[in-house]
């Protein structure tokens, strides 16, 4: 890399590593893979947060994390978390009415599954998916 | 919405303070509770990056009443080192109890919270006292109320009331020969536990033989 491009990003750096040349060079290639590595950190941290969030929210309406999103998976909620999180730290009402939902879902669920309770009583028969072979026709 | 505006409101960031008498509490589970409740946990405005900002007070009265279950009174030990050598000391809970009641929760608290500097600083929001004067009332009526501010009164142990296909459930493939006895309806509970327990422990040995971590013995049945 050119050697003013290395000395412009390494303004601001601790000691000798933003004047000595041998130094920034180190310096700026190290910091440039942290670059690197936590622009993918960035967007797992986030989806941590925003469960932690949606948790904290649930959990005042006597619902679990993982429940609520059990819940709003089986009726086709399609929400997804950074939503929710900011539903429930700016509208608590509105998310209070999904919690609602979730519960209503659930106890149509059955025990741990996606799985409707009418289902598991009254299986439908699986059709197995039929792929005709080709039948050549021969001179 | 980022974390920066919330932190500029002082409705929603203001410190809540929580009262907890903690009589006939379990010091494992009460200090479970009392970590969540230092960070924040239980608010939706949790930042793991700013502890500090969203987490709370915690009041905790009654301290020497608190109980530990099994034979932990006896067993479990407060060990410290004077740094000279040969200068470990011991004490055991049930001395421990008698000079400072205080630091069983408080040591159980800090074990339970991320272990760096932002500890110090929630270590100092505990307040724990041995008799049920709370000092700090005049503090808690001067800030917001709040339906988040847990107040926990002693414990009460929960009552169980199972339906009819539960209990059919956990007696399933037994039948059931007995009067309406406590005494007759404990024996027949413990032999089902027994009983689930050796199941449990001789699939365990499989499993083990099964990854090749046993060497090849011969299993013996312990009937």
């Amino acid at each position: 890399m050119n050697i003013d491009k290395i000395f412009k990003l390494a303004k601001g750096y601790f000691g000798r590593s933003k004047n000595c040349k041998s130094l920034a060079r180190e310096r700026v290639e190290k910091g440039l893979e942290y670059n690197y590595v936590s622009r993918r950190l960035k967007k797992r941290d986030f989806r941590a947060q925003w469960i932690q969030r949606i948790n904290a929210g649930t959990r005042q309406h006597g619902l679990n994390y993982s429940d609520f999103m059990r819940g709003l998976i089986s009726s086709d909620c399609q929400i997804n978390r950074k939503i929710l999180s900011e539903l429930a730290v700016t509208e608590p009402f509105s998310f209070k009415a999904l919690t609602v939902q979730a519960k209503d879902q659930l106890s149509k669920l059955h025990f741990k599954t996606y799985i409707p309770k009418e289902d598991i009583i009254n299986p439908t028969p699986q059709v197995k998916a039929g792929i005709e072979t080709p039948t050549l026709k021969q001179k | 919405m980022s974390t920066k505006h919330i932190y500029q409101n002082p409705i929603t960031s203001a410190h809540l303070w929580h009262v907890i008498d903690a009589t006939n509490h379990h010091v494992g589970s009460l200090a479970t509770k009392i970590a969540g409740l230092l960070r924040g946990k239980h608010k939706p405005i949790y930042d793991r990056s700013s502890p500090l900002e969203c987490g709370d007070y915690v009041v905790v009265l009654n301290s020497r009443n608190i109980q530990l279950t099994g034979k932990k009174w006896d067993q479990k030990l407060y060990r410290r080192h004077t740094g000279y050598p040969g200068g470990l000391r011991e004490t055991p809970a049930s001395q421990m109890l008698e000079k400072d009641p205080n630091h069983i929760l408080r040591h159980a608290v800090l074990g339970m919270l991320p272990k760096n500097d932002s500890k110090y600083y929630l270590e100092q929001r505990l307040k724990i006292y041995e008799n049920e004067k709370n000092p700090h009332i005049g503090q808690i009526s001067k800030t917001p109320q709040s339906s988040l501010a847990l107040n926990l009164g002693p414990y009460e142990a929960p009552t169980i009331n199972p339906t009819n296909e539960q209990v059919d459930n956990y007696f399933a493939g037994y039948i059931l020969k007995m009067d309406d006895n406590v005494e007759q309806f404990s024996m027949v509970e413990s032999k089902v536990r027994d009983h689930k327990d050796n199941l449990k422990r001789q699939r365990r040995v499989l499993r083990k033989k099964r990854a090749n971590e046993l060497k090849p013995i011969n299993i013996e049945e312990d009937n």
